[in-house]
């Protein structure tokens, strides 16, 4: 597992040939991203250093930042399964379960507000909530600057890239700054996109279309991430109590909506929706070709879609050739 | 000509100068402001020692944190004018009413009050010298302001995020106001053994607290305000031995937050020297 995230980091960096100076000693990376991205906006109090990315990857995957140092990051963000983890419910420390699905951190660098109902503003921020929950990590933050103080190697890196010793603030910036390196390298479909007529069968042509038109998947699954990053009830019963963005701003209208996520490697991320209740792609057109369920706040763009067979098989097929098939094939050759 | 236009030029800075100066400092001076803040439940001192219970509603509970943030400090001077004064500047990143991405600037003298680590006495900053009839501040924390990222705060701020306990949510973005939370007696042994938490936050229920007090801060003389919190007065009308209100954090109990909220500005009192 480790040879296999450094191999990604590795690539990741080596992609980022194109360095601009720091206002600090070090180098900054600048990430070079596929055609028809926009480029990866780096916050300017967290600079993008190659030092910092590294110090970032080891505590993602480092497990003395749970509680019984059994669940690290990548516990559930796991790189093979696109920074997802194949479970309906991750569990966390102790075989505990929380309520939702992990979801892949490809190009979260992209993303501005973070878990499922945005209730974290800032990737930097984000990171508590994971490290604190009792049914994840459940480590008090000050057990776990504790921890960094205590282990040489951090206390020096944290020192020599924050100049102070292990602390909330370089803890968050690291970890960010490495989430910031997970990014897209692109799929057929930007090949599509970028004129390659030939990068799509014929099936994902026609999937396409239906995905632009008929299906209208593209008023929410949009833009070069495929998704809006707004929040949409898509007609799901509410399970778990989880009201969703509601609980986050306490308004009416927000109840039972969620971030709606990015299609970008979506055959490689089930099980789906923000409780990963769908095992299968064609459960999820199914139940948006049905026009969802008749649950309170749905969203109006959610009816009816009238989909034959042939139809739904063509759209689940388009939906194949969003997959990352550079990183997929590089990690699987690890 | 020259040398009437150098002459000209001179008097203008003199008198830029002495326009740019505040008549009262220019006349009294600063006073630095302490705000002594006495935690009390009802007529007791508050102690988060788990052997001090207390009788609130007619639960007997302890308490283990007890925590609130104090921001927007004004004063009211004798001639009804309200004076407000600007701290050191910090700037964070943060996020606008539309998510974008801000930096955004601080200047307001924000209080972190830690009753639960038995710390009372909190620097309000240099205040012009003069007499004054009021002190208004809120409980909570405003605006922007809470919107910002606290992991980018520098760690002695009091608006960074604590290692210890926690002043900030991680499912949203937002600071905790109020704090409160201990252990509830709930099978009438006398032993407070069920968990209580109330932690209050977000724009609806930030409130302000206007207490009148005629006071008078001399010029370098460092001043004093004693203020009494009742924290039986929060809890004034939440009943912590019924689970339907002995949890809140804010969004999943809004009636108990409410009910909070509501009694925040009765919960402070000058106290007479």
């Amino acid at each position: 597992m480790r040879l296999l995230v450094v191999k990604f980091i590795c690539i990741a960096l080596a992609i980022s040939a194109c360095t601009q100076p720091d206002s600090g000693s070090e180098e900054q990376l600048d990430l070079v991203v596929p055609g028809g991205f926009e480029s990866v906006p780096i916050p300017s109090h967290n600079s993008l250093t190659k030092s910092k990315v590294l110090l970032g990857q080891q505590l993602f995957f480092d497990p003395i930042l749970s509680v019984d140092s059994t669940v690290s990051c990548a516990t559930c963000h796991i790189p093979h399964k696109f920074f997802s983890d194949g479970q309906v419910i991750s569990q966390g420390i102790k075989g505990r379960s929380g309520t939702r699905n992990t979801p892949s951190l490809i190009n979260i660098a992209y993303h501005k507000l973070f878990f499922w109902d945005g209730g974290s503003i800032t990737l930097e921020h984000q990171i508590f909530g994971p490290l604190q929950n009792s049914t994840e990590m459940g480590i008090d933050l000050s057990s776990a600057i504790d921890r960094l103080e205590s282990n040489e190697t951090y206390r020096e890196s944290f020192q020599d890239i924050f100049e102070e010793p292990p602390s909330l603030r370089g803890l968050t910036q690291s970890i960010a700054a490495y989430q910031r390196t997970l990014l897209s390298r692109g799929a057929r479909y930007d090949s599509y996109r970028a004129g390659d007529k030939s990068a799509l069968r014929p099936a994902e042509r026609r999937g396409l279309s239906l995905f632009e038109g008929k299906a209208g998947c593209i008023h929410c699954h949009n833009g070069f991430l495929l998704t809006s990053l707004i929040f949409e009830n898509n007609g799901l019963p509410i399970s778990r109590g989880d009201s969703g963005r509601a609980r986050v701003t306490g308004l009416r209208e927000d109840y039972g909506k969620f971030k709606i996520p990015s299609l970008r490697n979506i055959s490689e991320t089930a099980p789906y929706m923000h409780d990963g209740r769908m095992v299968t792609l064609s459960e999820v057109i199914e139940h948006y070709n049905k026009g969802g369920n008749d649950v309170r706040g749905k969203s109006a763009l959610i009816k009816p879609l009238y989909l034959n067979e042939l139809e739904r098989a063509d759209l689940e097929a388009f939906l194949h050739s969003l997959t990352d098939s550079s990183i997929y094939a590089g990690l699987e050759v690890l | 000509m020259k040398y009437s236009k150098n002459l000209m030029m001179v008097a203008a800075i003199i008198i830029v100068a002495f326009a740019g100066c505040d008549s009262s400092v220019m006349e009294h001076g600063n006073a630095n402001l302490t705000l002594n803040l006495k935690p009390r439940v009802g007529g007791e001192a508050l102690s988060t020692n788990p052997d001090s219970t207390y009788d609130v509603n007619g639960a007997k509970i302890s308490f283990g944190s007890a925590r609130m943030y104090i921001s927007e400090i004004t004063l009211i001077n004798d001639e009804n004018e309200s004076i407000t004064i600007s701290n050191e500047s910090l700037t964070v990143p943060a996020k606008n009413d539309s998510d974008e991405n801000i930096s955004h600037t601080i200047q307001d003298q924000v209080i972190l009050v830690k009753h639960d680590e038995g710390i009372n006495s909190y620097d309000a900053g240099s205040w012009p010298a003069g007499d004054y009839q009021e002190i208004r501040f809120k409980v909570g924390i405003s605006g922007t302001t809470n919107r910002i990222d606290p992991s980018q705060v520098p760690a002695q701020h009091p608006l960074a995020k604590q290692a210890d306990v926690n002043n900030h949510w991680n499912w949203n973005a937002g600071y905790l106001f109020l704090r409160m939370d201990g252990l509830v007696d709930t099978d009438d042994d006398a032993v407070p053994d069920e968990k209580w938490a109330i932690h209050l936050g977000t724009p609806r229920f930030l409130r302000e607290v206007s207490l009148k007090h005629d006071f008078t801060l001399e010029n370098e003389k460092p001043a004093m305000l004693d203020i009494s919190v009742n924290y039986a007065e929060f809890l004034r009308n939440v009943d912590l031995k019924d689970p339907d209100e002995r949890i809140c954090h804010t969004m999943n109990n809004l009636p108990v937050a409410t009910a909070v909220a509501d009694q925040i500005s009765s919960s402070y009192q000058i106290e007479d020297r």
